[in-house]
């Protein structure tokens, strides 16, 4: 944590301000939220089934708008869905992860180089050539992610991408992410589940009731939660 | 997805990487096109020869049996069917068939034989070996016409379905798009919005596996409620249809909605710039080699190929 002490005095790279948002009118889901993630660091994002953190993801990438507060996102960001067949829009795997590096308008070279490290990153590179509907379930999560990480976007937000990952496979792309916020000083907020995940971000932060109840470091809201249950 | 792994056509073939993969897409589209139009007015070997192309070009490619075992079994069996059945059913031409000269037996029965016939007014030049009812066996008939008509549509059917399928065998879906998109570009002059349509093209290539997906899923869903179709009778049945229909529609929106969400995320520029590199579009040797031949595909197609050849 100490390195991000230089940091502290620049904009969080995501800001949530005081947002509410309700599906219907009957039932908020986000209650005068806020959270703030400073630049450069790997924040991850818990709470129960329902508890709204899909929502607030949705309402930082601009997807939904809030009904009342503000969110905004410093930089060029990178989303990785809950559902992977949800963001999958391409017919094959490398044209998939080349669709979000349209705006960079770079040549194609480039693109292609691109595309194999983010797919060698997920460890994908074999399959670049395959049709998406021909992936497994775990595949195609990370294409998804390899779509967003392909982009050198500086912020990323993950969606419980390790929810269909096994065991061994979820760790690795916990540390991938980790060196990325390292080496090319990303942010990034990723939800979870799974407490194991915990030991490698700079800290967490708990949703629950529509807004964050509970944030610091990972040690302590992991006794927190193990408490609880 | 079984249902999908289970269509024997339109799929890629992603391993083993062929020489038919690695040509360039757009010459694979001029071939494609060519082995479509050519059997227009041409003649029954041209399109046994197209036939035996489609073959050479399998059996060379090394495409692996287990893929054209599963594919070609049912097409070989539709085309022969199409043939058997074409040539046998009548042809079309409501005639009792009758041997064109009057045989020497029949003339032999003629009483009194007239007389302003001399005998060599019969004399007619040597049959040919051409006959216009090729076989007739019991009640089965096939003759000239109707064996000509099954030849083309039994390898017509074979050459359409084949080469297309072919051509997608060893053409990834984008790559299909990007060639139909560079070849296309002329008509952007025209203001024909180009790349749109080919991005269109291409999302609904991807939306056809999500399509059948979903059917599946309502498919299985109906099978395991295990309904009593028979307790249910036809109105109850239909509306059971009905329903499920309603459902497919209704999920699919939602999927083209998440698809749209999805690209906006994703950063999507506008339709008529977003143009996804990937493929890479370059002609390479084999490519010249290849045009050169389609070259002589059509000069073959004109000069032998030809109808009344
Ligand atoms: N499209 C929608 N329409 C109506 N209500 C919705 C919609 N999406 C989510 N909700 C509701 O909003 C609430 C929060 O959902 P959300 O998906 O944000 O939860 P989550 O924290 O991501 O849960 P999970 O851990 O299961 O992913 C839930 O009660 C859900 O039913
Ligand atoms: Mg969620």
């Amino acid at each position: 944590m100490t390195d991000h002490t230089g940091t502290a005095d620049l904009p969080p790279a995501i800001q949530v301000d005081d947002v509410s948002f309700a599906w219907t009118p009957t039932a908020r889901v986000l209650e005068r939220c806020s959270l703030a993630v400073p630049p450069g660091e790997f924040c991850m994002l818990l709470g129960d089934n329902g508890s709204g953190k899909s929502t607030l993801l949705k309402l930082l990438t601009g997807l939904l708008d809030p009904q009342q507060g503000q969110v905004s996102i410093h930089g060029t960001f990178g989303y990785v869905f809950q559902n992977p067949d949800h963001q999958l829009v391409m017919p094959t795997v490398g044209a998939d992860v080349a669709f979000g590096l349209v705006a960079e308008n770079l040549p194609l070279p480039t693109v292609r180089s691109r595309v194999s490290e983010a797919l060698a990153a997920v460890n994908l590179a074999h399959l670049a050539r395959r049709p998406i509907y021909a992936l497994s379930g775990g595949q195609k999560q990370r294409v998804a992610i390899a779509g967003a990480i392909a982009r050198h976007c500086e912020v990323l937000l993950l969606d419980e991408p390790t929810a269909l990952l096994d065991p061994d496979s979820q760790i690795e792309l916990v540390k991938l992410v980790q060196t990325l916020v390292k080496e090319r000083h990303l942010t990034a907020l990723w939800v979870t589940h799974r407490l194991v995940e915990l030991d490698y971000c700079d800290r967490a932060v708990l949703l629950r009731g529509g807004h964050v109840v509970r944030e610091g470091e990972p040690a302590s809201l992991r006794q927190i939660l193990a408490a609880s249950d | 997805m079984d249902l999908l792994k289970t269509l024997p056509i339109g799929l890629y073939l992603e391993e083993p990487v062929t020489w038919l993969h690695r040509l360039d897409p757009r010459v694979k589209l001029f071939w494609l096109f060519s082995i479509l139009v050519s059997p227009i007015l041409a003649n029954a070997s041209w399109r046994f020869f197209l036939v035996g192309l489609l073959m050479a070009l399998t059996i060379t490619a090394l495409i692996p049996l287990r893929v054209w075992r599963q594919q070609m079994g049912w097409l070989l069996f539709l085309c022969t069917m199409m043939l058997v059945l074409t040539a046998l059913l009548p042809d079309g031409l409501a005639i009792a068939y009758q041997a064109p000269v009057p045989s020497p037996t029949a003339i032999q029965s003629i009483e009194p034989f007239p007389d302003q016939f001399p005998p060599t007014a019969f004399a007619v030049p040597p049959a040919t070996g051409y006959q216009y009812v090729v076989l007739d066996a019991w009640r089965l008939t096939v003759t000239q016409r109707s064996l000509e008509l099954g030849i083309r549509l039994s390898t017509l059917l074979f050459t359409l379905i084949y080469g297309t399928n072919l051509f997608l065998l060893t053409t990834a879906s984008e790559e299909v798009t990007v060639a139909i998109e560079v070849l296309m570009r002329p008509l952007r002059s025209l203001n024909v919005p180009v790349t749109e349509i080919a991005l269109t093209v291409t999302l609904a290539l991807r939306f056809i596996p999500l399509v059948l997906e979903e059917t599946q899923n309502l498919i299985r869903s109906v099978q395991t409620r295990a309904i009593n179709w028979k307790k249910l009778g036809f109105r109850g049945s239909a509306q059971v249809w009905l329903a499920i229909t309603e459902r497919l529609l209704k999920n699919l929106l939602l999927r083209a909605e998440q698809t749209a969400a999805a690209m906006a995320v994703r950063g999507f520029t506008t339709p008529d710039t977003h143009r996804v590199k990937w493929s890479e579009l370059r002609l390479r040797t084999a490519d010249f080699l290849a045009l050169v031949a389609l070259v002589g595909f059509w000069y073959a197609r004109v000069v032998w190929g030809g109808e009344g050849v």
